[in-house]
């Protein structure tokens, strides 16, 4: 063992790391935290580019978050003060950060550009960017709202009618039960990727489309109201009563609708560019408005976007960097990458969007479909939220014992609804 | 043998008492340093945030004892995820230790090839973490995994293995043991050191191979088993990185994890004070149960040279 | 029990008996070889299938019901993987290396050291600091990576191998230490004993004796080092920021996008991962198989 020698080794090498870390600290500097996926480089390209025409003298430091640990990281950066100064945020941590003031509030920023016209953003995204309608925390990517996917090939295939944009969510399952006989296959896909059967921009839509809601005018949890269990029970039916919503035990290998095995997939309109991906195309697949509810038409949002830390030395420098995401420029080449459709109501009709290749054929149904996207319901108090935290706990738990027949829709979310009143209450 | 060390009375301090102090304190003093500097300063830190109310974006805000009253008096999901632990720990003892022993008693055979199947049975450990949640989601698919498969050509029912909240923790075990490779290797390296005229003597004296194994071989094992054991039951309470990828604690919180359920509530629901409050308690149990098995290796554990109280 | 204490066998049966052990022993190394190979089978198997899939296309991982072996064989995957939009491998596997090189000596080392001490020497509060190494293991470690992270930011260590590295040389980990100390307490007294009356210190024990002799189990430390920083990834996770900093591990997580995960990508870049580890298994067989056996110690 000449454990000299790997001394020696191991010395003349931490000179060298020393030497390279303490080299990049003079120029002033920008750092962007964002994600790497082939659907989203050529927008983090583009803010770069027009940064940097801009501001010749700033470099930009662009850091790769891991997908699969990105909450630990954020909240240990937060909590030490370390974050970049621009960071890539998804909608579930706008009011947590918002509330720790770790993202800078940049409406005032936005209302004092001359360049920059907030009315253009879609209202109802937008609220995903603050919290209860006030500020503006994060700048979404794209106009994200929840929409129908359907595999064409599959509906064809058992002589199922191709979904309408008049739709009801009966003939939705007719439709499904009509594959399931022939094919054996089922039609609501419950994610595959993240979001799960308790994601909120699944099952609250449902709650609404019943006449239903979560929380009181006083504040407390509405879990137990007849029109909320009635929401709940319908959501519940598409596994029990009807069969044709992708059973929590089947495991595809991925996503259900990707791999062929579910008929249809609700989902916001990034994903397209995953489907896309597949090469050749394994089936004929595009998208339609969401079916309705008794009470109308309402289906969820969730969305990811950029947003200026409170850990930025320079807002107004940051803000420069995050504002060009909600550019025609830059929205433009979202949808080109197939990786959203614009959030902006002047590109309503642009035929960089309009003209895109199919699939998907009908691509203009994520815009129609735009105005039923309704907000996460807003819980007061330190309970949590749809989201995470002791709220989500109770709707999952209540959803799942439901769903696997342990207990009734009424009993699952009366305990859930008592033990959220307990902690809203106390 | 030497035992003459441990006299039953206090003697008097050896002229070489100090002397023997500063040098012991220089063979350990780089972890004792180690510990000052990195452990715990973080440790009274942790100890700290679990008096406050701390949502770590937050400053901490003092509150005393209502973590933990908190804890044992509202928190549904503590005895949930205690008890998941706490059965998962005691599976993955015996089963693990059993088979991991096995394989090392197998692998040690001073046959020709032998390095390359030791290198076979290490292998599962090798696959890096986010390759190996894919693989294990893959085996134990109810539909069309491999496992399934097996069972069905030789006749037997399906298992719904990480579908079922009857059979997902059980799951997870027999994942731990598979990827148990690390107890192996341990394992072998002291059969090695087990000195080869024991085993000849025995065998002179008419012994076979099992009653070798148990009057010759787990005895001089025994340091090394009880290693396996202290540091197996430390690291079975701590386990839920695979149970976080491959089941989400699901279904129905079977395999939820105490491990996972500290880990949401720091970082999903942003409660790191009362985090804190759920890993000093386990931190408690733990040292409660490490603690125990130390008074017991007394009876069982044998040190050639046997100065160890 | 009884056949332990049953007398030497006679001489007359003593060739009989020989040919029979032998016989016997045939058959043993049979069974040995069947079972060592059933079970390579068995603990190969996520192995074999992430090579397989490392084979597959991107439209065949998105297929249902998944295949075990690739229908068509895609060694393009590798180039496409090492070269994948924003990665570095070869830089990464440089920083691997860098963060092993300069642990494992300090792990090694001072590990064997404090082992040393809490297994041979004797002084006050010997016990109550070996409780409190094997106690720092016990905290779940959830709770103090904010404690530990601020910490490194106030030494400036952030972005830095500093923070990977530097602990490692301070103990080398509390499993580290309790595996050497069973080690060396498991070592005949006598040994030195005799040392010292030649005069020897403890250094020179430790350096002389217990080294070489713990060999089996300095190789087995070495080894689970070496894989442990290998498949690190939340260490780096934290510490590391910028992607010139990046390890293997933190790197095979740039294939996980928002809407695209490329597991035929992962899968490859696992299996290049993979192979060096092999390869380092295989070779330090050698020096775990010789242990008390060929060290010449007898009893």
């Amino acid at each position: 063992m000449s454990s000299r020698k790997w001394f020696l080794v191991f010395v003349v090498l931490l000179a060298f790391v020393a030497v390279g870390s303490v080299a990049a600290q003079e120029v002033t500097q920008i750092r962007f935290g964002t994600i790497n996926d082939p659907a989203v480089e050529r927008v983090n390209q583009l803010l770069v580019e027009n940064f940097q025409a801009q501001h010749p003298g700033v470099e930009v430091i662009v850091e790769y978050i891991p997908g699969a640990d990105l909450v630990s990281t954020y909240t240990t950066q937060a909590a030490a003060g370390t974050l970049p100064d621009v960071i890539w945020l998804a909608d579930l941590f706008v009011v947590p950060f918002a509330q720790g003031d770790i993202v800078f509030d940049m409406q005032p920023l936005a209302e004092g550009d001359a360049n920059f016209d907030l009315s253009d953003i879609y209202d109802n995204l937008l609220g995903l960017s603050r919290v209860e309608g006030e500020g503006l925390y994060m700048i979404p990517s794209s106009y994200d709202v929840v929409t129908m996917y359907y595999n064409a090939t599959l509906f064809e295939e058992a002589g199922a009618p191709l979904p309408t944009a008049d739709w009801t969510w009966d003939d939705y399952i007719a439709a499904c039960q009509t594959i399931k006989e022939a094919t054996g296959k089922y039609c609501f896909a419950n994610g595959g990727g993240l979001p799960t059967f308790e994601w909120w921009a699944w099952v609250v839509p449902f709650v609404q489309g019943y006449g239903g809601s979560l929380v009181g005018e006083d504040g407390m949890a509405t879990l137990n109201t007849p029109e909320t269990l009635a929401g709940f029970q319908a959501y519940v039916d598409l596994w029990t009563t009807h069969d044709i919503a992708q059973p929590l035990d089947f495991d595809a290998g991925g996503n259900c609708f990707i791999v062929g095995e579910c008929a249809t997939m609700f989902f916001i309109p990034g994903i397209m560019s995953a489907l896309r991906a597949l090469d050749p195309q394994p089936f004929e697949w595009d998208i339609q408005v969401i079916p309705s509810h008794p009470e109308g038409k309402f289906t969820g949002m969730g969305t990811y976007g950029y947003a200026v830390s409170a850990n930025a030395q320079d807002p107004a420098l940051a803000w420069d960097f995050v504002k060009h995401l909600a550019s025609a420029d830059a929205q433009l080449a979202i949808a080109a990458n197939y990786a959203g459709t614009p959030l902006l109501q002047s590109l309503r009709e642009d035929p960089g969007i309009v003209d895109l290749a199919a699939p998907p054929e009908n691509i203009t149904a994520f815009i129609e479909n735009g105005e039923n996207g309704i907000l996460p319901t807003f819980f007061p108090g330190e309970c949590g939220s749809l989201y995470a935290g002791q709220i989500n706990q109770e709707v999952k738990d209540a959803l799942e014992t439901a769903i696997l027949g342990m207990m009734s829709v009424e009993e699952a979310f009366t305990i859930a609804n008592d033990n959220i009143n307990a902690c809203l209450g106390g | 043998m030497t035992t003459s060390t441990a006299p039953a009375l206090k003697p008097k301090r050896s002229p070489h008492f100090w002397r023997n102090t500063i040098e012991g304190y220089l063979f350990i003093g780089p972890v004792v340093l180690g510990l000052l500097i990195w452990t715990f300063g973080p440790m009274v830190a942790s100890a700290y945030y679990s008096l406050t109310d701390y949502r770590i974006i937050s400053a901490p805000e003092f509150i005393g004892f209502q973590n933990y009253i908190d804890l044992f008096t509202r928190d549904r999901l503590f005895i949930q995820s205690l008890s998941v632990t706490v059965r998962y720990a005691i599976m993955v003892m015996f089963l693990g230790q059993i088979v991991s022993l096995l394989i090392a008693v197998l692998l040690s055979q001073k046959l020709p090839g032998m390095s390359i199947f030791r290198t076979f049975f290490y292998l599962p450990i090798i696959v890096p973490f986010v390759a190996s949640a894919l693989l294990w989601r893959y085996l134990f698919n109810k539909d069309y995994g491999p496992i399934n498969g097996l069972l069905t050509g030789i006749g037997l029912p399906e298992i719904n293995w990480l579908g079922s909240p009857h059979s997902a923790l059980f799951s997870l075990v027999i994942m731990s043991v598979w990827t148990g490779a690390v107890t192996t290797i341990i394992y072998v390296a002291g059969l090695q050191q087990i000195p080869e005229e024991l085993h000849d003597a025995a065998k002179i004296d008419g012994g076979n191979s099992v009653q070798r194994f148990f009057y010759v071989t787990i005895p001089m094992l025994s340091p090394t088993i009880f290693f396996n054991v202290v540091t197996g039951f430390i690291a079975a309470f701590q386990f839920f990185v695979p149970a976080f990828l491959m089941t989400e604690g699901g279904p129905a919180n079977s395999t939820y994890f105490y491990n996972l359920n500290i880990y949401e509530k720091a970082f999903q629901w942003l409660e790191m004070g009362y985090a804190s409050a759920m890993a000093w308690v386990i931190f408690v149990i733990i040292m409660i149960i490490t603690i125990l098995l130390f008074r017991i290796s007394n009876r069982w554990v044998y040190y050639e040279s046997a100065n160890e109280s | 029990m009884s056949a332990v204490s049953q007398p030497t066998p006679s001489i007359q049966l003593y060739s009989q008996q020989n040919q029979a052990a032998r016989r016997k022993k045939q058959v043993g190394m049979g069974t040995v070889y069947a079972l060592l190979i059933i079970g390579s089978v068995i603990f190969m198997l996520p192995l074999i299938i992430m090579v397989a899939t490392s084979f597959k296309s991107f439209n065949e991982i998105n297929s249902y019901p998944p295949t075990f072996f690739p229908r068509e064989w895609l060694p393009s995957n590798y180039p496409d993987a090492w070269s994948y939009q924003n990665t570095n491998f070869p830089r990464w596997t440089l920083n691997t290396l860098i963060i092993i090189l300069g642990t494992l000596p300090g792990v090694v080392l001072t590990s064997s050291l404090c082992a040393y001490g809490f297994a041979r020497m004797q002084f006050p509060g010997r016990r109550l600091w070996f409780g409190l190494v094997l106690a720092s293991i016990m905290l779940p470690p959830q709770v103090t990576l904010i404690p530990l992270y601020i910490l490194f930011f106030q030494l400036g260590w952030l972005n830095t191998f500093w923070p990977l590295i530097i602990p490692a040389w301070f103990g080398g980990g509390a499993l580290n230490i309790f595996l050497l100390r069973q080690f060396y307490m498991q070592i005949p007294k006598e040994l030195d004993e005799a040392a010292i009356i030649d005069g020897a210190t403890h250094l020179t024990i430790w350096w002389r004796i217990y080294m070489p002799l713990s060999r089996p189990a300095l190789v087995s430390v070495t080894l689970l080092t070496v894989l442990q920083i290998w498949n690190d990834f939340l260490g780096p996770l934290i510490y590391l920021t910028s992607p010139d900093n990046y390890t293997l591990a933190l790197g095979l997580n740039m294939f996980q996008g928002l809407f695209i995960t490329r597991n035929d990508y992962i899968m490859a870049i696992s299996t290049l991962m993979v192979l060096p580890m092999v390869v380092m298994f295989i070779f330090a067989q050698r020096y775990i198989v010789q242990g008390f056996v060929t060290s010449g110690l007898k009893g």
